[in-house]
């Protein structure tokens, strides 16, 4: 049985949902230097922004950093990666819990309020400010991200117009009127002088076709028309945000030849096509709105100029 | 060496020939099925009377349980319902708190006088205006901490000692411990938090045990008292230490059961995942078959934490919680689908249902795959549309169909009401839809039993016996199908397992009597006398 010998390990946690920007924080907290011996449970290490040359040893669940700080991934509840980590490793000095985007930091704060061998730091929450609304009323998330906010004592606002604090924060303190707001309004993070300069993080493994909320919209083409292969990669590129796939064969201009046309996670790739029908049939996959629809009749248009 | 078993009836699963009386086996393998002439061709063979007054099955599969309940046999049983551990001994079901104090206190004296009592299986749904408590424990067991798990594993009650030695006892505000009159900690501790300290102070957590090879043999066992030929560990981290675990245990001769771990998808980063299940793609063996990932997107019913279209939770309790944000789980199901690897996705509300869905679809769009044989778990009030738009896309079915006994009668009055109880395990309807079917038992949630979990798809009752959707019923011999050949089919190994016919495993399961002739509501009363694994019979002492 463990004894109790010194004080509490702080903790820290990070809520707040998908895509709102734990991960730039909890990026920008490790450049600017933990306490060494600091122990940060992420979801995924792939999103945290480590130079390979600082780490030490790595597992499946653990990662070591030369300069002192360990990282683990959540796998199984917290609660048991935490029991676990706190077993089997030299306590740490601090921990910083990188919460699922639909945990209840709620529940995360309470194995702190009740160990004996940890405390409470702070409960963070980020919110996107440019989709805080949406994200308060989604019938399938809505719910949670109302208690991240409830359970917060700091809440950190990033990507809202300065103009627009006033009436945001009303509207944000029915769900807690009693956390420290802050606010990281475009380009001027609320504590520059605090943080060094962050670089844009690589984007995550799932990062390249993650859909905001919204439907899928498909559209196919077919004909004898030949395409610019140059101008068809132009605008799948401009508009390769809503873009997610697009396949097929095509009649390619001015040879005529037929070739297999594949774009995927951004990625343009042709091949000849040897046993193809000799007309163009192509499909496109994305996100349906206007942007799309633009594409759309942009891509028509360039069949249309190709006759 | 070939051996020829004859038997009263034997109950084939194949289509084409649907029933026999003799079937003969050679290097593991069915070599024939059919009439004792049929035999007379196997002139070396042979004959083994043995079975020769039973009724021969395929041997069960049990397509939806966790390695969890070889580990919890360590502990003492509290639980409602009556249920066999790994050595075949019966733990009688406690219907009162007094009861179970005298369990608890019986079996404290036989755990070692420096260890804490762990025990599990309790579920306070059953005892309302009754309070599980310290005092409570303290009665039965004062000396030494006390660790009740209930049946859901979010909640613990623990006694006195056990909240001194956590340091608990005299905290107050804080969410998760639950308050006596007196303003102390009465030992009720939910969730995370109750785990963690509890853990700590123990110096070991539960879940941890499943990683070895005597939790996986435990397994085996309890599986094979209950006729199942092939199991499933439908969320193994597989961790490396437990991979190990699993070549250990199924290399030996005498592991009784085939094994198909499915990995933990939310463990591991998609592209992580995808490389792990890679690299465990030719580690398999004839009882060892690597494949599935598992994905679990809600949580339970009778936990409110499944989420659930409007209007909700029947008695007005909020809607349940995701285990990870809606975009993340539709991702992970398009980066497996994508990678070729079959999902089992745990679903219990039909919100969680409609997401996964569209998942599918959408993912179905973007590459698509034929027999891809994705298998929604649990799903236990899907609507119609739905189950329409699941036949179209090809999805496959495991249903899980203990609920309607364990907890018919909960659903009934508090968390789902009169119309979603007649569609609850729309059992029916599926099939109707000609949409691949299975049930299970969730092990460790309710105990395993194949031909318990096909009485309460034939029978429909609560535990209190009132029947729930009559419309949804199966007959008898569609019930048996979903414990073998359905089941077999949405683990991928209908080519190897699930029917009696020439060239599969020869895995067949003994009962005493006959299922297609008894009363329907005997289906659970008939006892498995053995079983037989690749052609070796294990039978009870």
């Amino acid at each position: 049985m463990p004894t109790i010998k010194c004080a509490p390990i702080p903790v820290t946690v990070i809520g707040g949902f998908l895509g709102t920007g734990k991960t730039t924080y909890l990026n920008r907290l490790i450049q600017g230097g933990l306490r060494p011996d600091a122990l940060i449970i992420v979801n995924d290490f792939g999103d945290i922004n480590i130079d390979a040359a600082l780490i030490e040893y790595r597992d499946d669940n653990v990662m070591q950093l030369s300069n002192g700080c360990i990282c683990c991934t959540l796998g199984g509840t917290l609660a048991e990666q935490l029991a676990e980590a706190l077993r089997i490793r030299t306590e740490p000095g601090a921990i910083i819990i990188e919460a699922s985007g639909v945990a209840n930091p709620a529940r995360i704060a309470d194995i702190a309020r009740v160990s004996r061998r940890l405390h409470l730091a702070e409960v963070v929450c980020i919110i996107d400010g440019s989709r805080a609304q949406q994200h308060a009323a989604d019938p399938l998330v809505g719910d949670a991200w109302r208690d991240q906010v409830k359970a917060a004592d700091t809440l950190r606002v990033n990507r809202l117009a300065p103009h627009g604090t006033r009436e945001f924060e009303q509207w944000l303190r029915q769900f807690n009127p009693h956390a420290l707001i802050q606010y990281e309004t475009e380009g001027t993070p609320a504590d520059a002088s605090l943080q060094p300069p962050i670089s844009p993080s690589p984007p995550g493994p799932i990062s390249h076709h993650a859909a905001p909320h919204g439907h899928w919209h498909t559209f196919s083409l077919s004909g004898q028309e030949k395409i610019d292969k140059a101008r068809l990669a132009t605008l799948l590129e401009a508009y390769q945000d809503v873009l997610f796939r697009a396949k097929g064969f095509m009649l390619v201009e001015p040879s005529g030849d037929i070739e297999l046309l594949q774009f995927s996670g951004g990625r343009l790739h042709w091949q000849p096509a040897l046993h193809a029908p000799k007309e163009t049939r192509l499909v496109f996959i994305g996100l349906s709105g206007e942007r799309f629809s633009a594409f759309e009749q942009a891509v028509r248009l360039l069949l249309k100029d190709s006759l | 060496m070939t051996t020829i078993y004859s038997a009263k009836r034997i109950i084939t699963m194949n289509p084409s020939q649907p029933e026999a009386t003799h079937i003969a086996v050679r290097d593991g393998r069915i070599l024939a099925v059919g009439t004792q002439e049929a035999m007379q061709d196997f002139k070396d063979a042979r004959h083994d009377a043995r079975f020769a007054h039973d009724i021969l099955l395929p041997g069960f599969v049990e397509g939806h349980s966790h390695a969890l309940e070889g580990a919890l046999w360590n502990y003492g049983y509290l639980g409602y319902f009556g249920r066999t551990d790994p050595d075949g001994h019966y733990w009688e079901g406690l219907r009162s708190i007094e009861a179970m104090q005298q369990r608890l206190k019986k079996y404290a004296a036989t755990v070692d006088k420096a260890s804490p009592v762990i025990t599990w299986g309790f579920d306070p749904v059953y005892f309302p205006g009754e309070e599980l408590n310290r005092h409570v424990l303290d009665a039965a067991v004062s000396e030494r901490p006390v660790v009740v798990f209930h049946a859901n594993l979010h909640v613990l009650t623990v006694n006195t000692a056990m909240l001194k030695l956590a340091g608990i006892d005299q905290v107050k505000d804080t969410q998760g411990i639950r308050l006596g009159e007196d303003g102390k900690p009465d030992g009720e501790l939910q969730e995370m938090a109750a785990m963690h300290v509890v853990f700590d102070a123990l110096g070991f957590s539960i879940f941890d045990l499943v990683a070895s090879t005597e939790t996986l043999q435990r397994y085996a066992r309890i599986a094979r008292h209950s006729g199942i030929t092939t199991i499933t560990d439908l969320y193994n981290p597989l961790s490396d230490e437990g991979i190990t675990a699993l070549e250990t245990a199924t290399a030996d001769t005498a592991y009784p059961v085939r094994m198909v771990p499915a990995m933990a998808a939310l463990n591991w980063s998609p592209d992580e995942g995808i490389a792990r299940l890679r690299d465990c793609q030719h580690r398999g063996s004839d009882k060892l078959h690597f494949g599935p990932v598992k994905l679990m997107t809600d949580g339970s019913i009778q936990g409110y934490t499944a989420r659930l279209k409007w209007p909700y939770y029947h008695d007005g309790s909020p809607n349940g919680i995701w285990n990870a944000p809606p975009q993340q789980l539709k991702d992970i199901v398009h980066h497996y689908h994508q990678a070729g690897i079959q999902l089992h996705i745990h679903c219990n509300g039909d919100e969680a249902v409609e997401l996964m869905l569209d998942a599918i679809e959408e993912a179905q769009e973007l590459w698509p795959r034929f027999d891809h044989r994705h298998t929604l778990q649990h799903c236990q009030i899907m609507d119609h549309a739905q189950l329409r738009r699941a036949s179209r896309l090809g999805i496959c079915l495991n249903i899980f169909a203990n609920h309607l006994y364990y907890w018919g009668d909960i659903h009934l009055s508090r968390t789902l009401g009169f119309e979603r109880c007649q569609r609850l395990e729309p059992l029916a309807s599926t099939r109707h839809l000609n949409i691949p079917l299975a049930i299970h038992s969730d092990a460790p949630v309710t105990p395993l039993g194949p031909l318990f979990t096909a009485w309460c798809a034939v029978m429909r009752h609560s535990a209190s016996g009132v029947q729930l959707g009559e419309q949804e019923k199966l007959t008898v011999p569609q019930a048996l199908e979903t414990i073998t050949l359905g089941a077999a089919y949405t683990l991928r190994l209908d080519h190897m397992v699930g029917s009696l016919e020439i060239g599969k495993f020869a895995d067949i399961t003994v009962l005493e009597e006959d299922p297609l002739a008894c009363e329907p509501n005997h289906l659970k009363d008939i006892r498995v006398k053995a079983t037989v694994l690749g052609g070796e019979v294990h039978a009870d002492d």
